[in-house]
């Protein structure tokens, strides 16, 4: 033992005992003392009363209907108080008596829903979409449409809630529909509106006054506008010879005047963003493929659409959205009516809030926000698929 | 000096303003706010000590709801006294929303002294197991509404029967040749209306939606005879195929436009079809009032309508609520709101008023009607019930539910509904 072990210090004692503390970066709250916080830090001291107001003003609310739904409350049993009743509104709503399986039940609509599966995959390999997204997608349309849709009541028994599933029906009746209408139409309307010519803003005005309207008004005038009797449309309708059909007091003819009336006021709001959509497009690149021969269809294929592809997604986003939501428009008209033809799941829960059943009014309100979500969700991921 | 003046005359404003009780008034659009005011104004008059102001909002029975839902759910008293539709002081007393009015009263004998001026129809909707929640503002009922041109031409009387409304609505239509003329139209509409179409034909076939033990009662005879009757008004002609978009408001004007002969509504309609409304009216002088008929040997029906003054329970300014509360309801109070407004009384002696008369004339015709008008359901649970008749018959006049599909909805439906 000439030198002495080397992992000992002179004094006997093993190094690690005796050399000081290594450097230690300063903890949040040391930092956040001292008046030295790292940059990180301080973006998320910054963020706090933001995150506090959103919490305030968006999370604290969804939370607090949320709660509401798993509690019996209706304003006037106010004797039985406002007892906790776990997961029995959505028992109401979702389930029935004397359920059975069954593969064929509502067959098309399943193998619609798996076609649209089917569809993202097609997304992903051709890189519109993310795998994960695609997979995470397939699963919830396996348990959705392949296991839970099969689910019915079966001779004896009938759903809880029919009425629920009238109005969800109704909801994405309209929503597919007037979607693809505002579509149809604005797409249209936002190419006229940004050809060069004296009368351009002429077409602006005219694309921004239904977008201007009041829902609710709109709503009031297309209804006399398809009122039977004395309305213009069966007038216009009788002159050239066709007999008009009974537009609202009928469901079919009903839902064809709701979405009507829809498109007419939310094809406009469309029409404003893929124009401006349009107009950020470079004009460089058309004069490069009218050089290269490109026809007119040609350069609205593989220019004007691909470009316009994140506008095309705003739109759709809110649009979507505001159709899952749709209120006012089918209210103004026939306040749900005929029946309930264009009762829509909006409909429903204001009318269930108005019998002052509060609670599974908010588990209502919880069916039409995990709509809402799960549609964002698809969309955010699909527009942020190339970042 | 002059500054402690104006600081002592300043404090004894604001000493002034804590002295008088402020009383905020809720009443809607359709309630007539240019007759209301000044009679409030008159109120703040006579009674120094309070100061009585209004607000206005919403112009249906429904929207006017809402509010009231927003305001007594979060239990503010910032609304002192409002008022309600008939059809809902059962649910106002079994959500606590109304403050019983028995107390303002030394005795019970006194309350029901004070009562007795008041028509039986309203009373009994305001007064749940002898607490009384509500005073009737001014009453309505559905009655049924002719041309009497057009009667006078033909050789009619109004009709006592059902069949006989629709013998005459074809003979006329058919006489007059015009294919707009609509023989006999009524509400379909999927709203308050249509649920009065019902009830009015049903107790007429001497049914009722319940029986005396509270069954509910709506597969019977008496109800598809209803339906019947219903169908056979579309079958028929005398009624437009598109009545299931029939609201009260289209009725109206639809009468007024000179294109039909017989109609079920309100009383409103009347001043409407006399010049006092925003579209023209070819009818002006023109139209009768009459009871509903019935079916034969049963006895005539009608829905009762109308409005109550009722006291906010979280108002802190009760007592002066209530003093408020009976000038809105007293005989002169209501006599203002019959010539200027054309509400109905609620009040008896005012149907032989001779001021009331002289504005009114037609009152006179109403009285009979109004008597016998009857209660809609009368259950907390009133907008469940609603929806639970007036869906399935929206539904059967859009052709989506036959007549027995419709009243077994209807059966279902209402029990339910009572069943929570």
């Amino acid at each position: 033992m000439s030198a002495g072990a080397p992992y000992l210090h002179k004094d006997g004692l093993p190094l690690a005992l005796t050399t000081p503390h290594a450097y230690r970066r300063p903890g949040f709250w040391r930092r956040l003392r001292t008046g030295n916080p790292t940059e990180a830090q301080l973006g998320l001291i910054l963020l706090i009363p933001a995150a506090l107001v959103l919490a305030l003003v968006m999370f604290w609310p969804i939370a607090q209907v949320l709660w509401q739904s798993l509690h019996f409350e209706r304003l006037n049993v106010p004797a039985r108080g406002r007892p906790f009743i776990g997961f029995e509104h959505y028992q109401r709503m979702l389930w029935g008596s004397d359920m059975t399986w069954d593969a064929r039940h509502l067959l098309g609509w399943r193998l619609l829903a798996f076609a649209g599966a089917a569809g993202l995959w097609w997304g992903a390999a051709r890189g519109v979409l993310r795998r994960p997204t695609a997979l995470i997608w397939t699963v919830i349309v396996v348990l959705v449409a392949g296991l839970w849709m099969g689910y019915h009541p079966g001779e004896a028994g009938r759903w809880n809630d029919a009425r629920f599933w009238n109005a969800f029906s109704i909801t994405l009746l309209i929503t597919v529909a007037s979607v693809a209408g505002s579509f149809l139409v604005g797409l249209p309307l936002a190419l006229l509106a940004n050809v060069e010519s004296r009368w351009r803003w002429l077409v602006r005005i005219a694309l921004l006054i239904p977008w201007a309207m009041p829902r609710v008004l709109v709503g009031v005038m297309f209804a006399w506008l398809f009122n039977y009797t004395n309305g213009v449309v069966n007038d216009l309708l009788g002159r050239a010879g066709i007999a008009g059909p009974l537009w609202l007091s009928r469901a079919e003819p009903a839902m064809w005047a709701a979405n009507i009336t829809i498109v007419w006021a939310t094809s406009a709001f469309v029409g404003l963003i893929l124009l401006a959509g349009l107009q950020s497009i470079d004009e460089s690149l058309y004069e490069a493929a009218m050089v290269d021969g490109a026809s007119r269809l040609q350069r609205f294929w593989a220019i004007t659409l691909p470009l316009l592809r994140p506008s095309i997604a705003v739109a759709l986003i809110f649009r979507t959205l505001t159709a899952i939501q749709t209120f006012d428009i089918p209210y103004a008209m026939t306040q749900g009516g005929p029946g309930r033809a264009l009762e829509t799941l909006g409909i429903y829960v204001s009318n269930t809030t108005n019998s002052l059943n509060l609670g599974y009014a908010a588990a209502l309100a919880v069916a039409l926000f995990v709509m809402s979500l799960a549609i964002t969700v698809l969309y955010l991921r699909w527009i942020y698929a190339d970042d | 000096m002059r500054r402690t003046l104006a600081l002592i005359a300043a404090l004894a404003l604001v000493a002034s303003g804590l002295a008088q009780t402020p009383l905020k008034v809720f009443i809607g659009g359709q309630q007539r706010p240019d007759v209301i005011g000044p009679l409030l104004e008159q109120f703040n008059a006579e009674n120094p000590d309070i100061v009585a102001t209004f607000e206005v909002g919403g112009a249906t029975s429904d929207v006017q709801q809402q509010y009231l839902n927003t305001v007594l759910t979060s239990r503010s008293g910032e609304l002192d006294i409002f008022l309600i539709d008939v059809v809902r002081p059962a649910q106002y007393a079994a959500s606590g929303w109304a403050e019983p009015l028995n107390q303002f009263f030394d005795s019970e004998a006194a309350m029901m002294a004070y009562l007795e001026d008041f028509l039986p129809g309203p009373i009994e909707a305001n007064l749940i197991d002898g607490t009384l929640y509500a005073l009737p503002a001014f009453t309505d009922a559905q009655f049924l509404y002719y041309r009497a041109d057009l009667l006078e031409k033909y050789g009619f009387e109004p009709p006592t029967t059902w069949e006989e409304l629709k013998s005459m609505a074809l003979t006329i239509q058919q006489q007059e040749g015009d294919p707009n003329l609509q023989g006999f139209n009524y509400q379909g509409f999927q709203g308050e209306g249509t649920i009065c179409t019902f009830l009015e034909a049903l107790w007429s076939a001497g049914g009722n939606w319940v029986d005396a033990d509270g069954n509910v009662t709506l597969v019977t005879p008496e109800a598809e005879r209803t339906m019947a009757w219903y169908e056979d008004t579309l079958a028929s002609g005398i009624t437009v195929e598109n009545i299931a978009e029939m609201s009260t408001d289209l009725s109206r004007q639809q009468f007024q436009a000179g294109n039909v002969v017989f109609m079920l509504n309100w009383g409103y309609a009347w001043a409407h079809f006399q010049g006092n409304s925003p579209q023209d009216t070819v009818v002006a002088g023109k139209v009768g009032v009459a009871p509903l008929p019935s079916f034969e040997g049963f006895d005539s029906a009608t829905c009762i309508g109308g409005w109550q003054w009722a006291i906010n329970p979280y108002s802190e300014n009760k007592d002066a609520a209530w003093r408020l509360l009976e000038f809105l309801a007293s005989p002169d109070s209501q006599r203002v709101l019959a010539v200027e407004a054309s509400n109905i009384p609620a009040r008896e002696s005012l149907y032989t008023d001779p001021a009331v008369l002289a504005a009114a004339p037609h009152f006179g015709d109403f009285y009979d009607v109004i008597v016998n008008a009857r209660s809609r359901p009368v259950t907390p649970f009133y907008n469940d019930v609603s929806e639970a008749i007036r869906y399935p018959m929206n539904a059967f006049f859009a052709r989506q539910l036959s007549a027995d599909e419709a009243l077994q909805e209807m059966q279902r439906g209402v029990e339910e509904a009572l069943d929570f």
